[in-house]
């Protein structure tokens, strides 16, 4: 089976190619099943190979490659690898993009470019899956960008819509800044290391392990990561694009692409835990230095507490969402800022926040189908209008919050438990804060949405289909079944997802990084940590029923009380503000010295000469040409005619009518001809 | 000396001959053409007639000969003229260079 | 003529020639059309002198009775009638004068090369005597040439009606 595992992405390729050559001509929801029957099989496939490699016993990991291109000692491969982590993502990832499938038939229903949608879909799932299984960083780069490029599609799906269309180019853009990072570290690990392959890089880089190189690679490949995984400051992309079809969020903007950087960070970790002494930032001014580890929990801290903040402020169902996945993301960078220990934590909560971040966002979209809005304010009194889709939610809302014993208990407790093992009071605190505001918004959000007298467009509120439903269903049992991987007492998920390092504390050794293998430490249950956990949570839940539970709400009562701080959160921070002058207006579009402008008189100056010039040129050539034809070309018809008519001229003496000229002709012949006998006798 | 032999005469009607087809191809007036053409015909009857006396003097073919032509000169004299006196009714002149109607 | 001594006949031939191509001359290029008619008259003439040299006394007989006496009259008879037509012609020859000329004199050529002084013709000295008279002639016409001399009374008569038919002036009855 294992053996296989390169035909799970094929799959959804296939579906992909049949459904842009035939799409269109399938009735109905056929392009769905179409769609649907690839991500099954991949599912299917996907969960073979996550079972033979993470149940027991377990397997050695697998890694194949095919030579590409080989330039002089180095080489470029394609191939595929699994291992622990791959195979848990390969559990996750096709699973949970069928579920949304699925639901999409329901959501969908009716678009007329129902079979594009799941065209992409099919496509995405292809990029995704091949990400997870990629050996080497250029594969992993070039499945990268696919994600990436199938995002701002699904994103700007309702182009009609100005405001989808630029959310997909933010995206994309946004995204891109990221990249040229990731693709310069590439560089330098091919470089420096000589190789893209994985398992061949962490060699090389473990043999020489005080080398500058290698923390560079990481922290170049972190910018990917914080652009695709929209951290702090590339976040900016991912509130703008809740303008594509919620399925599209939950899949792509909550469980599977935005993890990817975090996949990233994971999956490259040995170069982060080889360089985690060696300083690769440093400011001397501010006396700050960090490492590229550092570097990581850092950015993931900022963006955990920026993001809870502007979480609170929303009036959009879909962007209270968003905001929490940045905020979550941000946790598991921190988790994985925190070593070799917080990798299986981070890992851990990557997939469970995949379901039930997933499970909420269908459950807003199945808010939005029957309200026909995203505005929370409109909305109120729907867990006795939408029944299912109220019981799921609270399931997976609980699940987010952390409240014992759903799923995010147990992962964002596992996080908490790895900072404090490492002994970063600020960033517990700092944490536990955000953990804080995240019960808080997700609280006002509950109590807008599904409490209380319902305002204008819930009245009319009715559940959603079964279609729809199931799949809310089936992702909250999952986020509880899942979650329930990772308890202290039975901590399979820490088994299965904890870094190796003992490779790497020696040198040489073949194996790869996050594999079988146990922690440098088994955890014991801290106790004290986990009621500290659940009273922060019930704080903010508490604290938010306060103030929202109320019937008549119209606007938000933080408003009031906060005023400018309120008006700095709701603005963003004043980051898009900044983006937009500075980078936007500044560089790009600015009349005088923007690089719009710039290319705008390079197309005016030169390229429009150069047209003008071969239009000059050829009509020079025509009038050429035209000389020649008159003075020459004519002359020489002329000349023809003239001659003509002088022989006729000539011949016309003789055809005088005129006997006497015929007379004289013949006997002048007759006579020459006669003399010339003569004297020729 | 020698007396006259048939050269001379030969000579003589060489002569008038060529004068005759000079006239007959330069004359304009229609009357002139048929002058030259007498002139020919007449040419060739001393031809003739020198011939006889000095190559077969014994055979009358000869004189006989000059006679019928002189005959058939003076027919055709006849109808010349009268074919003359046609076309002047029609063409009102007797200009050889007008009556050019043989050309398309 | 010929049995008389050269001399003699050179005295006779020479300036008979000479009338008769001065005359024959004045024929072609005299401008008055009635003038060149009076000198072909006198030509015909001359050459009837030379029939009487070359021992043919009917031919020069029927010299001047046909054409001085016929042909002539009838060519003044045409010129007087047309003499207004005709006028003066103020260009004596046409276009093709020059060429005209150039061919004549070609043809002069070739007769002197192949006709005069050719070595073919074997002349024999003497004349018999009785030819050329007009018994003889007679006796030639209605004996071995009758046939010839009918027909050329029925051409004769033909060429007379067509002319008078030709010339003959349309009528209103057409």
């Amino acid at each position: 089976m294992l053996e296989w595992a390169w035909v799970v992405p094929i799959c959804p390729l296939v579906s992909f190619v049949v459904l842009v050559l035939w799409g269109t001509r399938l009735r109905g929801s056929g392009a769905a099943y179409v769609s649907i029957a690839g991500i099954a099989l991949a599912w299917l496939l996907g969960w073979g190979v996550a079972a033979q490699m993470l149940l027991p016993p377990g397997h050695e990991p697998v890694a194949h490659s095919y030579l590409w291109a080989q330039m002089g000692s180095r080489t470029l491969e394609l191939g595929f690898m699994v291992d622990n982590l791959a195979a848990a993502m390969l559990f996750m990832v096709p699973f949970v993009s069928m579920l949304i499938q699925i639901y999409s038939i329901g959501y969908m229903h009716g678009d007329p470019r129902f079979s594009r949608y799941f065209a992409f879909m099919s496509l995405f799932c292809f990029a995704m899956l091949l990400l997870v299984i990629s050996n080497n960083l250029l594969q992993m780069f070039i499945s990268w960008e696919l994600v990436g490029v199938c995002s701002y599609f699904l994103i700007s799906f309702w182009y009609e819509r100005k405001s989808a269309a630029l959310a997909g180019k933010k995206a994309f853009i946004t995204t891109r800044v990221g990249d040229v990072g990731m693709l310069i570290g590439i560089m330098v690990c091919f470089v420096h290391g000589g190789t893209l392959d994985f398992e061949k890089l962490f060699d090389t880089a473990a043999s020489q392990p005080g080398e500058t190189w290698i923390g560079l690679a990481a922290l170049l490949l972190f910018f990917g990561a914080i652009g695709k995984s929209a951290q702090f400051p590339l976040h900016t992309w991912l509130p703008d694009a809740m303008e594509g079809p919620t399925p599209v969020s939950a899949l792509i903007h909550a469980a599977t692409m935005v993890a990817a950087g975090v996949y990233l960070v994971a999956r490259t970790f040995p170069l982060f835990w080889i360089s985690r002494d060696a300083v690769v930032w440093d400011w001397h001014m501010l006396g700050i230095q960090f490492t590229a580890l550092e570097f990581v929990a850092i950015i993931g801290t900022i963006t955990l507490l920026i993001a809870g903040l502007m979480a609170v402020v929303q009036s959009d169902i879909k962007r209270v969402l968003a905001y929490s996945t940045i905020s979550q993301l941000g946790y598991m960078m921190l988790a994985l800022g925190m070593g070799a220990a917080g990798v299986a934590a981070g890992m851990f909560h990557l997939l469970t926040h995949a379901f039930f971040k997933a499970g909420l966002f269908l459950g807003a979209g199945s808010v939005i189908h029957a309200t026909e809005t995203n505005d929370m304010w409109q909305m109120g009194g729907l867990r006795k209008a939408m029944p299912n889709t109220f019981a799921t939610f609270v399931i997976v809302f609980l699940g987010l919050v952390g409240i014992f014993p759903f799923a995010g208990f147990w992962s964002k407790d596992e996080i908490v438990v790895t900072v404090l093992g490492e002994g970063r009071m600020a960033l517990f605190i700092l944490a536990e804060l955000g953990a804080f505001l995240t019960a808080f918004y997700m609280t006002r959000l509950m109590c807008l949405t599904f409490w209380g007298k319902p305002r204008e467009a819930a009245a009319h509120a009715h559940e959603s289909p079964r279609v729809m439903t199931w799949p809310l269903w089936i992702l909250a049992v999952g986020s509880i079944v899942v979650g329930l991987m990772g308890t202290p007492w039975w901590n399979k998920a820490h088994h299965v997802l904890s870094f190796d390092v003992m490779p790497y504390v020696a040198t040489g050794g073949a194996s790869l990084a996050v594999g079988a293998g146990h922690a440098a430490a088994e955890q014991t249950p801290n106790y004290g940590l986990m009621v500290v956990s659940l009273a922060v949570a019930l704080g903010g839940i508490l604290a938010a029923r306060r103030i929202y539970n109320r019937e008549g709400l119209e606007t938000d009562p933080l408003q009031r009380r906060f005023g400018l701080l309120y008006r700095i959160v709701e603005n963003k921070f004043y980051f898009d503000w900044l983006y937009d002058v500075v980078i936007v207006k500044g560089i790009l579009t600015n009349t005088k010295t923007g690089l719009m402008h710039l290319a705008r008189r390079m197309d005016d100056w030169i390229v429009d000469r150069i047209v003008d010039g071969a239009g000059y040129v050829t009509v020079g050539c025509s009038v050429v040409g035209r000389i020649l034809d008159d003075y020459v070309v004519d002359k020489i018809v002329d000349g023809v005619g003239v001659v003509c008519r002088a022989g006729g001229a000539l011949v016309n003496i003789w055809q005088s009518g005129r006997v006497q000229g015929y007379l004289v002709g013949g006997l002048a012949a007759a006579a020459a001809a006669l003399i010339a006998v003569t004297f020729a006798m | 000396m020698s007396g006259i032999g048939l050269h001379h005469f030969l000579g003589l009607a060489a002569l008038l001959f060529c004068i005759g087809l000079y006239a007959v191809l330069s004359r304009r007036n229609a009357i002139g053409i048929l002058m030259g053409i007498e002139l020919m015909l007449n040419a060739s009857n001393i031809n003739l007639v020198a011939f006889a006396r000095f190559v077969r003097p014994e055979e009358p073919q000869g004189q006989i000969f000059a006679l019928f032509v002189m005959g058939l000169a003076a027919a055709e004299a006849a109808v010349g003229l009268a074919i003359v006196l046609a076309v002047y009714r029609t063409v009102k002149s007797i200009n050889v260079d007008e009556i050019s109607v043989l050309k398309w | 003529m010929t049995q008389a001594s050269p001399i003699l006949q050179h005295i006779v031939f020479w300036p008979l020639a000479v009338w008769i191509i001065v005359t024959a001359v004045g024929v072609v290029r005299l401008r008055s059309i009635v003038r060149s008619a009076a000198c072909l008259m006198t030509c015909f003439v001359g050459i009837g002198g030379m029939y009487l040299m070359l021992h043919a006394e009917f031919v020069f007989a029927f010299q001047i009775l046909v054409y001085v006496g016929g042909i002539m009259v009838l060519i003044l008879f045409a010129v007087l009638l047309l003499q207004r037509a005709a006028g003066e012609e103020l260009r004596h020859h046409n276009e093709h004068g020059g060429l005209a000329l150039l061919v004549s004199l070609g043809f002069l050529f070739l007769f002197g090369k192949l006709v005069v002084f050719a070595d073919t013709w074997q002349a024999v000295g003497g004349a018999l005597p009785g030819r050329g008279t007009l018994v003889w002639t007679g006796h030639q016409f209605l004996g071995r040439y009758i046939i010839p001399f009918e027909v050329i009374s029925v051409v004769l008569l033909v060429a007379m009606v067509g002319a008078i038919i030709i010339a003959r002036t349309r009528g209103p009855e057409r």
